[in-house]
């Protein structure tokens, strides 16, 4: 099942570009846009992280989706 | 994560035995024919010495090649920071440039060792070597530190600087989960790449040291350096997990 983000609106919603983010996670500006792309699977330490910037539940800000059928 | 293939095990070990008679029977026609044909093999090893001989300077070409190719990409990038800055679109696009940069200059800097070994062949073009020696290492030096630098506009946090021999260390260190778990699979590639390179050697070493036509000591060269990466892997790898138990 792969896991999908708001990371995009929250960040937008509380107007912190994608360094400032980073800054604030220890990651790096490149991390964060593979995060909001969906082409990085965050460890739970991260992801924590993020959520905890944005003061939401972690599965607000990630969640799973069915796969689709080929 | 993708899930592996399942392949029966009985599939895998009757993959394994023909490839191994295969090469066996490669490396017996191959040894055969080299031994029949000794004469033959050893006046081409000559005539490829000779080859790489008469190359003399000119081997540095490829090398400054690739350092022309670097510094275009890094000028290109350059000119894509003040705007990747505040673009997210274009932030992986003037990434990616850097990396295409480094990319060229990090193999420019192993013809650069090649041309150097290859260059002094040549009687008549040593001090031409020289001279392009020198050229080639400013110019290499300077590229990758401009590189490095220009990378650090991009990722403010990165540390190390190109001319400390701690730069690895300090840059590894200043990686976040993500470019510390590519750096593991750009390591396993080049890992798994060498794993069927040194073999090779080691075999083709083998026949042509039967006829004579290398030294041994090149076996044992490629055999150490091939026991340096068995080694290095292994005892990391023990490390860890003497830590984790």
């Amino acid at each position: 099942m792969p896991l999908q983000n708001r990371l995009k609106a929250f960040r937008a919603a509380q107007g912190i570009n994608q360094q400032e983010l980073g800054t604030l996670v220890g990651a790096s500006r490149q991390t964060i846009s593979l995060i909001e792309r969906g082409d990085y699977n965050p460890s739970i330490t991260l992801a924590l992280r993020i959520a905890q910037v944005f003061h939401r539940p972690v599965d607000d800000v990630f969640y799973l989706t069915e796969e689709e059928s080929s | 994560m993708r899930e592996a293939k399942k392949k029966s095990p009985a599939r895998i070990y009757v993959t394994f035995a023909i490839v191994i008679i295969i090469c066996g029977l490669i490396g017996g026609i191959v040894g055969v024919a080299a031994v029949s044909n000794e004469f033959s093999v050893r006046n081409l090893g000559e005539q490829f010495n000779l080859m790489l001989a008469s190359l003399g300077p000119w081997c540095y070409v490829p090398g400054f090649l690739l350092l022309v190719g670097a510094t275009w990409y890094y000028f290109r990038g350059k000119r894509m920071i003040p705007q990747a800055l505040e673009d997210d679109e274009l932030f992986p696009q003037a990434n990616l440039t850097f990396c295409r940069a480094m990319f060229l200059a990090n193999l420019a800097t192993v013809l650069m060792f090649l041309a150097m070994a290859l260059g002094y062949a040549a009687s008549w073009g040593v001090n031409l070597s020289w001279f392009l020696l020198i050229g080639h290492i400013i110019w290499m030096a300077a590229i990758q530190a401009r590189i490095i630098s220009a990378t650090k506009k991009l990722f403010p946090e990165k540390r190390g600087d190109i001319f400390d021999f701690k730069f690895q260390k300090d840059w590894y260190e200043s990686c976040d989960e993500a470019e510390r778990q590519q750096i593991a699979q750009c390591s396993y590639q080049a890992f798994k790449v060498m794993g069927l390179i040194f073999p090779g050697i080691m075999a083709i070493l083998s026949i042509l040291s039967v006829i004579d036509l290398v030294a041994p000591s090149y076996s044992l060269l490629v055999g150490g350096l091939w026991l340096v990466q068995q080694f290095v892997y292994n005892y990391t790898s023990l490390q860890m997990d003497k830590k984790r138990s």
